[in-house]
């Protein structure tokens, strides 16, 4: 359903060239969760807006990003409109996505009234059902934003993002900002929406674990590992990966050495390499992706030839 | 040690006042030395508020804060400055910790300047070298401004800043719950060899359950201003 090749979204600053993606490739199936993780700057926000194509202007933006076999990357901005939100929509970060002057039931009728031209009321009474539906409460579609809660907020902006009906949804660290309760509430929430199509961004591996059906981790622009979510939490392959999860609390609360370097300058070979307990003199080179048993992982570890 | 006793706080709001709610009900709390008390709750619960009245941040409407034996509620202005050195805040936020137009040197520098800790300029900046390389940051950090720094560097500045003083008491408001995963491990493991050197008591505000089993000495679990569940793990 989406598949990206050797993407790139390379950024001009004043400082030089920032690499906030670099080469990434992915496949999401159709009805699959797929769950992207990496820590902040890792550039998975920066993949998602290019794939939805939201990025300024002094993005250099390379690669295909396959929708139905249409390259997103190519089109213009009349189609792109068309697929925004009818085809692919978007859930955003839920501190400030939501605009304070409009009331929440408009901004969620809002695609629906943009792509199909139903008329008001059926649209009100569909975003009714919606609010319903997702627990928030039919009577509450005439509220502003400032009158909900954090963690109801985020359910505002997921029936935003599934009023039109879409094929893949897209959400951008949907548990940031919220409590632990309140996040397994959005758990339950994107269980409700069911098997749609979905690409998670999160950091929030408790979440991932719950939610994902694959995970892919992101570290400074690359894809370093994909993985069943299963066998990544019993047995992750890059030592990134495991160095993330050896960090969690339940795990040992291990810091990995050593800080994120800078992507204006990152290291040559595998970037994970100055932090990580194996490295050895053949990391100095790019490491391939190598797959195993349908595995991918990013790290000469596994090179067998 | 820090003892909180009968607190009670209501904000009100709303013309007149009309509205009101108990942030915090009637709490007793104890912190005792060396020791690290996690207070786990929901958001709303009243577990910020209550470690602010601790600190004396906030005036509680009944109730006394006793530490050391001394009952801070009954103090004033200038002999309430005395026991500021001894008690301090780590925020939640650590972009809003600091004045987003000092350098992070200046901001490290302040509660020296304040409390006239240091006799000489040259003492002063031997003083801060000394504090920002035990948690981690390097000298050129000082001459940044805080949106120059990644959200654990900043966190590592706060806490510098919260050292200064050679505090007994500091309570973090959940000190890592805007941070990513592996620098949580890495603040948190830097808090933890802080207390083990200096003897500091802490009492940490969290809503992660997790995190709270694995470095509290007790938990106190709070809801709607009250503390229901009390939890010792050693």
């Amino acid at each position: 359903m989406l598949e990206i090749e050797d993407l790139k979204v390379y950024f001009r600053t004043n400082a030089g060239k920032v690499k906030a993606v670099d080469g990434v490739s992915f496949e999401v199936k159709r009805g699959e969760r797929f769950t992207l993780i990496g820590e902040s700057g890792s550039g998975k926000s920066v993949l998602a807006q290019a794939i939805l194509r939201l990025l300024p202007k002094n993005a250099e933006v390379s690669g295909k990003v396959l929708f139905d076999g249409r390259n997103l990357i190519e089109l213009g901005e009349e189609d792109m409109r068309k697929i925004r939100g009818r085809e692919i929509a978007w859930i955003p970060q839920s501190q400030s996505s939501l605009n304070p002057v409009l009331t929440v039931g408009f901004q969620c009728a809002e695609p629906v009234i943009e792509h199909f031209r139903m008329d008001r009321r059926s649209v009100f009474a569909k975003v009714v059902r919606l609010f319903e539906f997702l627990g928030i409460g039919g009577n509450r579609v005439e509220n502003y934003p400032h009158q909900f809660s954090g963690g109801m907020r985020q359910r505002v902006l997921v029936a935003m993002g599934i009023s039109a009906d879409p094929k893949l949804i897209i959400a951008d660290e949907p548990t940031k900002g919220l409590d632990a309760s309140k996040r397994s509430q959005i758990v339950e929430l994107f269980e409700k929406v069911g098997d749609k199509t979905m690409l998670i961004i999160t950091h929030d591996l408790n979440f991932a674990e719950n939610l994902a059906d694959k995970i892919a981790v992101m570290y400074c622009g690359k894809i370093v590992e994909v993985s069943p979510t299963k066998e990544f939490f019993s047995e992750p392959l890059h030592p990134y990966s495991r160095g993330l999860l050896d960090s969690l609390p339940s795990r040992g609360l291990k810091p990995i050495k050593g800080f994120q370097p800078s992507m204006i300058n990152p290291p040559k070979g595998c970037r994970f390499r100055d932090r990580c307990e194996f490295a050895s003199e053949r990391c100095k080179s790019e490491p391939p992706l190598i797959n195993l048993n349908g595995r991918f992982v990013r790290c000469w570890l596994y090179d067998r030839r | 040690m820090i003892e909180g006793k009968k607190i009670r706080k209501v904000f009100k709001s709303g013309i007149f006042g009309g509205k009101t709610v108990v942030a915090v009900d009637n709490v007793d709390i104890t912190v005792y030395d060396g020791e690290t008390v996690a207070l786990v709750g929901e958001s709303g619960s009243g577990k910020s508020t209550l470690g602010r009245i601790l600190l004396m941040l906030i005036k509680p409407d009944e109730g006394r804060v006793i530490f050391d034996g001394v009952d801070l509620t009954k103090l004033k202005g200038r002999e309430l400055r005395r026991f500021r050195t001894k008690m301090q805040l780590i925020p939640q936020n650590p972009e809003e910790a600091l004045d987003p137009r000092w350098r992070i040197y200046d901001s490290i520098a302040e509660p020296i300047r304040i409390h006239k800790l240091a006799g000489s300029r040259n003492e002063e900046e031997e003083l801060i070298l000394e504090l920002i390389r035990a948690v981690g940051l390097k000298e050129e950090h000082l001459n940044r401004y805080p949106h120059e720094l990644s959200g654990g560097e900043l966190q590592r500045a706060v806490i510098a800043r919260a050292l200064t003083l050679n505090p007994k008491f500091i309570v973090c408001d959940e000190p890592t719950s805007m941070l990513d995963i592996s620098t949580q491990a890495s603040i948190v493991r830097l808090l933890v060899e802080f207390q083990k050197r200096l003897g500091i008591s802490y009492l940490f505000i969290t809503h992660d359950l997790e995190l709270a089993e694995v470095i509290a000495d007790r938990i106190l679990v709070m809801r709607n201003g009250k503390i229901v569940d009390e939890r010792s793990l050693h």
